[in-house]
């Protein structure tokens, strides 16, 4: 499975039950990198137009998966993980919970890309 | 008599706001320009803590920025400063009434108080309030219980920042005096600059979107500078959806401890009289003799974050032994070879025989 995330400098994924930012340029940038199906849980649906992504209560075992929450429990079922990182500072009282260079992933790529709302966006992509 | 004279400001807001989620929706209907979205995900916006519930509530005042420490206390409210930047209040839901609500962009900054002190500023946050230029000069505003005063163990060095209620970024208000109050480099960056950067973010994203902010410095008694500012901000459009916090941040410095009376501070390893080598006050010097009673109104930053026990992220350098927070300009230039991501409690690094790194102090 490939995990898509988005983290702050902190890596914070949401603050009071709320994502912490979103921006529609990363968006793009997501369907534009899913390799079949692109499953996304109830609260992450609004993100994506529809018939883009489909709804999932349980994280899959294969496909991609936009992940807004921790997912080190399912360290198993993740081959590939792309990281963008909105390089702010925002509150967080939940984590992503994986450290990739620490956990096996090794780094492939890296770039920079220009959001909407966000001036530079850090994209990482990492694989087992 | 005082006492009473003092209303409390979160307990009238909370008893202020004791109507229903429908009332508030009403209102937004009324008012807004906009379609307003479903009601069924809306929160339970106004919940009276069960701590406050026999303090009368003497009036339907706006915010007030002053406060009787033995009501902060009686409050309980908000606990000491340990070490976190800021404490969740009524489990995020902002104070704000129906009648706060409103999507047509807004700023009010009140007259400063008969000692000088801001009091609650507050503002409907569009797009159209937000700056497009860069920041000028605010050094002529001098807040009250302001010091120029430098620790090396404070990132920049300077422990008071003149502290912008509603940021900068949000609605470009610059060299505003009824904007600006002393407030720790802690406060400023790690405390409040986070929520700014949510909002600010939210409002680029969602441009037609209007964010209800409001900050409230909180000063006990007569105490020059504050000890903290409530920060609360509710996206209307979206009934919250997007942006709804409610927080206390407080205007501490680790291991630094502060006068709130006067802003006079010292480094809390070494009270009561710091050395001519760790401080350097150069306006007010430290009054000599001073004892080691903590002063009427001080609040003990002294935890460091060595007593942290939460988990956190880190940046190891292999090279190098040290640990830096993600943050930190120095984890940027580790050579890839040397550069660990590690995901923990602080002590186990120091266990392992890691430093902290001397810059960021993670």
């Amino acid at each position: 499975m490939t995990v898509f995330v988005c983290v702050d400098d902190s890596y914070g994924l949401r603050f009071n039950g709320r994502r912490q930012s979103k921006d529609r340029e990363l968006i793009k940038d997501v369907l534009s990198s899913v390799q079949g199906t692109l499953y996304v849980e109830p609260y992450s649906l609004k993100l994506f137009a529809e018939g883009t992504a489909a709804v999932t209560d349980t994280v899959p075992s294969d496909g991609c998966f936009f992940a807004e929450r921790p997912m080190a429990e399912h360290m198993d079922k993740i081959d590939k993980l792309v990281i963008y990182k909105w390089n702010r500072a925002y509150p967080a009282d939940m984590y992503f919970d994986i450290c990739p260079l620490e956990q096996g992933f090794r780094l492939v790529s890296k770039e920079d890309i220009p959001g909407y709302s966000h001036e530079k966006i850090t994209k990482e992509v990492y694989i087992k | 008599m005082k006492k009473k004279l003092l209303c409390i400001a979160l307990v009238a807001l909370l008893m202020l706001g004791l109507c229903g989620c429908d009332e508030l929706i009403e209102a937004l209907k009324d008012k807004s320009t906009r379609p307003v979205t479903d009601t069924g995900g809306s929160l339970p916006f106004y919940t009276l803590p069960a701590t406050v519930e026999t303090v009368e509530v003497v009036g339907t005042a706006p915010p007030r920025q002053e406060y009787e420490e033995d009501e902060w206390r009686y409050l309980g409210l908000i606990p000491e400063f340990t070490d976190k930047p800021y404490h969740v209040i009524n489990d995020n839901k902002p104070f704000f009434t129906k009648e706060d609500m409103t999507t047509r962009s807004y700023e009010s900054y009140p007259e400063l108080d008969e000692l000088g002190r801001c009091v609650a500023v507050m503002s409907c946050i569009g797009t159209d309030l937000m700056p497009t230029e860069d920041r000028g000069e605010i050094g002529q505003i001098k807040p009250t219980g302001w010091h120029t005063v430098k620790y090396d163990c404070v990132n920049g060095k300077y422990l008071y920042n003149r502290c912008h209620l509603i940021g900068f970024q949000l609605t470009g208000e610059n060299a505003n005096e009824r904007n600006l109050i002393t407030g720790t480099r802690y406060m400023n960056v790690d405390g409040m600059l986070p929520f700014e950067n949510m909002v600010a973010d939210y409002l680029k994203e969602e441009r037609d979107n209007h964010v209800l902010y409001r900050v409230t410095p909180v000063f006990l008694g007569d105490n020059l500078v504050a000890h903290g500012v409530v920060m609360e901000a509710y996206s209307v459009e979206d009934d919250g959806e997007g942006i709804c916090f409610n927080v206390f941040c407080y205007n501490a410095q680790p291991e630094i401890t502060i006068d709130y009376k006067t802003g006079e501070s010292w480094l809390t390893a070494e009270a009561p009289a710091p050395t001519e080598k760790e401080t350097k006050p150069t306006e007010t010097p430290m009054p000599t003799g001073q004892t080691a009673v903590k002063p009427e109104g001080s609040v003990d930053a002294a935890v460091t974050a060595g007593n942290d026990t939460s988990a956190s992220r880190y940046i190891i350098n292999e090279g190098t032994k040290r640990f830096h927070k993600p943050d930190c300009p120095s984890a940027e230039d580790i050579k890839q070879e040397n550069k660990r991501e590690f995901f923990g409690q602080r002590q186990e690094l120091t266990d392992a025989g890691y430093r902290p790194c001397g810059s960021c102090k993670p």
